[in-house]
């Protein structure tokens, strides 16, 4: 069997970004390259700095190359996408050391060709819808949500509005804008806090506040009481400019399903993710309990490392099903495409399953779901589905006519 | 002479205990063997996997992991005999052998020598040929078999330690300095070429090649193409010598369930590695 490189779709797979996440989206973006099909594809790892830079070049590939961090981003190429047709791939706008392209080459011939565009990032500028917009005006192929599935789903109280309105049961909730608390702190704070108190479904203590837009459990936060809900308006109002609040579930149980896009989309078995402190999950439970790598230095393993219960066989059938088959509206509701994770409350006072939020990138891509379901489905064909589907929307979207010719100007 | 104790064959191998994990619990039994100076652990992720469709046993080769070292210094041979009666101590006649690097040329013996145990075998990067010599290595090679014989002739005439304190330091691989007690075991699986077992193996094989491999290159993979007659061979750009770790276990997984899947197309595992169609 031959697999020279010509035959081999070159896929760019884009990981890093400007959001809390960053790390976590090297793990997911590194993961992936190493489970993706070589024999079909060759991926490209390009990653997008903090400071909002993007670099291509295999020297990406190692984890060392982070820690090295910023000298060792003079060995790779700097890039970017121009958001205009036609381009063919990524724009070279600074060789590194070594590279194929040196400043000399004009920078109309320093392209480096890509296919398929595979998004990795995880929350702001890459979950959000922003870095799909500029994929849509370079009308490259690109994976998973589009600008609007991807924004609604980031925002945890229009996704929650939207799904509602298709019968999935939500907690009542509303949002809070940092402005109604910035002009003058004391007072508005109380007349904030009444609004909220006075919203069907709030009116009781303990109340949770979460940020509206972020994700891995930052800034979140329970109130007990009035000077606890102020406490945690403040809290939250650090790291984003929205929060929603909801009534608290205390005796609650969490139950995630991944959905995987398709003609018809499919969902996965379900995890209960397990908590170390019996608490709400934190940052840590999500990232840092990775298990040990092979070679001795552990490694985190992003959200493939938690502990969790996948497939839990002592659940009733009843709330399984119900839990697929809401991941499944919600995805199709939402329009979104690639891999989600739809994550549920159960309030176990009654038992009564809640649809929290959506993950339209979610951690590890949901692979280890995906290999426990049934049938299993290995990391590498769920890749190149993933790839499959997004070649055939550009496909659908290009034939899309987006001229009709001046008419109007010449009159 | 050896007299033949109860744990000997007719053959006369040593029926050293055998550790295992096993993965799943129906279709086809998958034996998997792994590289030298690792152990089983270095197969469990891709051992998972392929037990979702089949019924996996990874073994520790003996003196490895957890299975005691042979009394005797085994040849890949010796070691392909141990394997044959371990498949009928366990009742899984015939096999699916997966043998990677050292684990591949005991596949490889085991395929040519006991071919009813075997219903197919993967070679992952296998070792067990000879690298063929461009003029630069063969120079070297002559050098440092010249150094060696002169080292060792020092010593036996002198008394001296020149051959264990100069020469191996410089020249032994990384391996073969930390044989230790399978230091023997290791020389002699080095020096063998399987190319006429490769020759008679009859069954369906499947090499699967991690590209960027020094220690068992391409090269390999395409000469076991061309000396086994049923063979396919898949090269994996960018993977190394055990293209198995970590997530590249599912590229790994996908490839050898799409063969054994190929070889019978109404069994348990039909539709395994075709993504989600
Ligand atoms: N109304 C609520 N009552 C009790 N606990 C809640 C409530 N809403 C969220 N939680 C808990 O808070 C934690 C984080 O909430 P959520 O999943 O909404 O935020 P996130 O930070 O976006 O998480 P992710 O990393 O999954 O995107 C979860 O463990 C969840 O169970």
């Amino acid at each position: 069997m031959q697999n020279g490189d010509r035959t081999r779709k070159t896929i760019a797979v884009m990981f890093g970004g400007r959001s809390v996440e960053h790390e976590i989206s090297i793990i997911t973006g590194l993961q992936l390259i190493k489970a993706m099909d070589v024999v079909k594809y060759n991926p490209m790892p390009v990653y997008i700095a903090p400071s909002g830079k993007w670099y291509a070049g295999n020297a990406l590939l190692n984890r060392d190359f982070y820690k090295r961090m910023p000298a060792s981003l003079t060995e790779v190429d700097e890039v970017t996408l121009l958001p205009q047709p036609d381009v063919g791939g990524l724009t070279v706008l600074r060789p590194g050391q070594g590279s194929d392209f040196s400043l000399e080459t004009g920078t109309d011939r320093r392209i480096l060709p890509v296919d398929v565009f595979f998004v990795s990032f995880h929350g702001t500028f890459g979950e959000d819808g922003c870095i799909q917009g500029v994929l849509e005006m370079a009308e490259v192929p690109y994976t998973g949500c589009g600008v609007l599935s991807a924004a609604v789903g980031m925002s945890k109280y229009h996704c929650k509005k939207l799904l509602e309105s298709h019968g999935i049961p939500v907690l009542p909730g509303v949002v809070v804008n940092r402005e109604s608390i910035e002009v003058n702190l004391g007072n508005n704070l109380t007349q904030v806090r009444e609004e909220i108190m006075s919203s069907p479904g709030l009116e009781k203590f303990p109340l949770f506040v979460k940020p509206v837009n972020l994700g891995s459990s930052i800034g979140i936060s329970k109130a007990k009481d009035k000077a606890g809900l102020d406490a945690a308006l403040m809290q939250v109002f650090k790291y984003d400019y929205s929060a929603i609040v909801e009534p608290c579930l205390d005796n609650k149980m969490e139950i995630n399903v991944s959905v995987l896009d398709d003609t018809e989309p499919i969902a996965s078995v379900l995890e209960i993710p397990v908590s170390s402190t019996g608490d709400e999950l934190t940052y840590e439970d999500k990232y840092m309990r990775g298990g040990g790598s092979k070679k001795g230095a552990p490694q985190s393993q992003g959200m493939a490392g938690l502990t969790r219960v996948i497939d839990p066989q002592d659940m009733n059938q009843e709330m399984k099903d119900a839990a697929q088959d809401y991941a499944r509206r919600a995805f199709k509701a939402l329009g979104c495409a690639g891999v989600a994770r739809i994550d549920f409350m159960v309030d176990l006072n009654d038992n009564q399953l809640y649809f929290n939020e959506i993950n339209t990138l979610p951690g590890s891509l949901a692979f280890y779901l995906w290999m426990n379901s049934h049938p299993p489905i290995f990391y590498t064909d769920m890749l190149t589905h993933i790839i499959e589907r997004a070649e055939l929307r550009s496909h659908r979207r290009s034939s899309l006519s987006r001229e009709i010719g001046f008419k109007a100007l010449f009159k | 002479m050896v007299t033949m104790t109860q744990s000997e064959t007719q053959s006369g191998v040593q029926l050293v205990p055998i550790n295992s994990v096993r993965y799943g619990k129906k279709g086809d039994v998958v034996l998997m063997m792994h590289g030298w100076g690792v152990n089983l652990d270095s197969m469990r992720i891709l051992g998972e996997l392929l037990g979702k469709w089949n019924q996996v046993i990874i073994v520790d080769m003996p003196g490895f992991g957890k299975s005691p070292k042979p009394d005797a210094d085994w040849d890949t041979i010796q070691y392909a005999e141990r394997m044959a009666k371990y498949i009928d101590e366990e009742n899984i006649s015939p096999a699916h052998i997966v043998g990677h690097s050292f684990g591949g040329r005991v596949a490889i013996r085991l395929a040519s020598r006991f071919p009813e145990k075997v219903k197919s075998v993967v070679l992952i990067n296998g070792a067990g040929l000879q690298r063929k010599m461009t003029g630069k290595r063969k120079f070297k090679s002559l050098r440092t078999k010249f150094l060696s014989k002169s080292c060792k002739a020092l010593d036996s005439m002198f008394g001296t330690k020149t051959y264990q304190n100069w020469y191996t330091p410089r020249f032994a691989s990384a391996d073969y300095l930390n044989a230790g007690p399978m230091r023997n075991i290791m020389v002699k699986s080095v020096t063998e070429d399987v190319t006429p077992d490769a020759l008679k193996v009859t069954a369906p094989t499947f090499l699967l090649w991690g590209e960027k491999d020094d220690e068992t290159p391409v090269e390999f993979g395409e000469r076991f193409h061309s000396l086994i007659k049923n063979s396919q061979l898949i090269v994996m750009p960018g993977k190394d010598h055990f293209p198995f770790m970590d997530e590249g276990a599912h590229v790994c997984a996908s490839y050898i369930l799409k063969f054994f899947r190929s070889l019978d197309p109404t069994a348990s595992n039909a539709g395994a590695g075709e993504g989600v169609k």
